[in-house]
């Protein structure tokens, strides 16, 4: 059978739904709250949408995702750029390898997946952060960065998954909260 | 047969390697342009413009509906204490009366004094209000973006505040936006003076809510809860913008605390104080 034009848009824009929510996600990560402490209470928003979609669907989002993604980070921030960049490449590299132990488990096995990848990937950010500043920074604020990170992640892994089931999913690729 | 092995591989195989290569590449080129952005490549800034360009309007348009939930939640606060509010509102008034007189002596007995030392009169500082869109706040960096229409008219280096407390200084425009480094940035070094001793040194952020003052001398007197103001050496700020005051003196470290929460300002004021800014600077070498 032939494919339409509408065949061959449908398909593109499915595959570009998990990059261009993750960006959307990343955007309103840095709109003010304007709450106490909101100022340093910021999950990394990035880091959970590499590690979902990675983990879940790693042929629709690969290795130049996660670096675009970085990317906007580092342009949205002013940080050198690059440096996001890598972390993100890290952090899917990391969650291929951890893909077999983590991938159909049940939830809670890929959330402590999630918390070990966003430490390491986290730690990275650190130590190249730290290099370029040339003196370390401090690690207070950026466990607070951690421990959000991880107690939002089943929030967006739910809304990730109910995007993948409703637009994404074949019958076979139905992801739910036992993997 | 062993060499058709050797020449060819399955699939899987070369998939593999092929991927290999490419996360290689992508890492080689994530570490160039590090070293190309801290060298301040000017055609990798205007890439970062472009992307900014287009990015800054749209969490822009994401904002507005946190606008308005704000906008009807003040309205309402404001109804409430409309009463209590005018009844201090009259105490002020009634002291700034007194004030006015006073001030009027003074004026006209400075002006006296003025013409009697051929005294030449600083420039007039400008300014231009513009509403924060966005922050980035962690423990890697801390900057703020702003919206003005009358973005063109901002430098890099103007100080910016709030009221009366200086938070940060603009370090890019792009368009109608502008990024700022605030004070508690790990890249931020304020020259400044304590106000009560006079004692100078250099506050330095480090990505925390307290910023750190360095390079004062060994034996210099300072106290819990002196205030720290600029102290204009350097040339980018004027002396004496309030930035807030010492909280601790443990290990010989000097914390000062900003006098406002960063997370609290909406608007801000980008002030031409007619220095020398930073393009100037750069334009003279």
């Amino acid at each position: 059978m032939k494919e339409t034009f509408k065949d061959i848009f449908v398909s593109n824009a499915k595959n570009l739904l998990a990059l261009l929510t993750s960006i959307l996600l990343i955007l309103i990560g840095f709109i003010p709250t304007y709450l106490p402490f909101s100022h340093y209470f910021r999950p990394d928003f990035g880091l959970i949408c590499v590690y979902f979609w990675t983990l879940y669907r790693n042929d629709i989002f690969g290795i130049f995702s996660a670096a675009f993604l970085g990317l906007i980070v580092d342009t949205l921030s002013g940080v050198y750029l690059g440096t996001n960049m890598l972390v993100y490449i890290f952090c899917e590299v990391l969650t291929i390898a951890i893909n077999r132990f983590a991938d159909t488990k049940p939830f809670i096995v890929s959330w402590i997946g999630f918390s070990i990848v966003c430490l390491v990937s986290l730690s990275l950010k650190w130590v190249i952060f730290s290099a370029l500043n040339h003196r370390f920074l401090s690690l207070m604020f950026i466990l607070i960065t951690y421990i959000s990170t991880v107690l939002i992640y089943p929030l967006i892994a739910q809304m990730n998954m109910n995007l993948q089931n409703k637009y994404l999913s074949d019958d076979d690729e139905v992801i739910d909260e036992q993997g | 047969m062993k060499r058709r092995r050797m020449l060819f591989m399955r699939l899987s195989e070369f998939r593999l390697l092929t991927r290999k290569l490419v996360t290689t590449l992508i890492v080689l080129s994530a570490f160039c342009l590090i070293i190309l952005s801290k060298a301040d490549n000017a055609h990798l800034n205007k890439v970062q413009d472009v992307i900014s360009g287009f990015l800054n309007p749209v969490i822009h348009t994401l904002e507005l509906p946190i606008d308005g939930v704000r906008f009807v939640y003040g309205k309402i606060g404001d109804v409430v204490h409309v009463y209590q509010e005018n009844q201090e509102l009259k105490k002020i008034s009634a002291q700034v009366d007194i004030l006015q007189t006073k001030l009027e002596i003074l004026q006209t007995e400075n002006e006296g004094l003025k013409k009697l030392l051929h005294y030449t009169p600083p420039k007039t500082a400008s300014f231009v209000t513009a509403k924060v869109i966005f922050g980035q706040g962690d423990g890697f960096v801390q900057s703020l973006t702003i919206y003005t229409p009358l973005a063109q008219n901002l430098k890099k280096g103007q100080a910016v505040l709030y009221e009366k407390y200086l938070i940060g200084r603009i370090d890019k425009v792009t368009g109608q936006y502008a990024k700022v480094l605030l004070m508690t940035d790990i890249n931020s070094k304020i020259p400044i003076f304590i106000k009560s001793s006079e004692i100078r040194g250099i506050l330095s952020g480090n990505n925390t809510p307290l910023l750190d003052l360095l390079f004062t001398s060994a034996d210099a007197k300072i106290k819990i809860k002196d205030k720290v103001v600029t102290s204009g050496i350097g040339g980018i700020f004027p002396s004496g913008i309030e930035i807030g005051e010492v909280v601790s003196l443990e290990n010989g470290q000097i914390k000062v605390k900003p006098s406002l929460p960063l997370e609290a300002i909406e608007y801000v004021r980008v002030v031409d104080y007619g220095l020398e800014t930073e393009n100037d600077a750069e334009g003279d070498f």
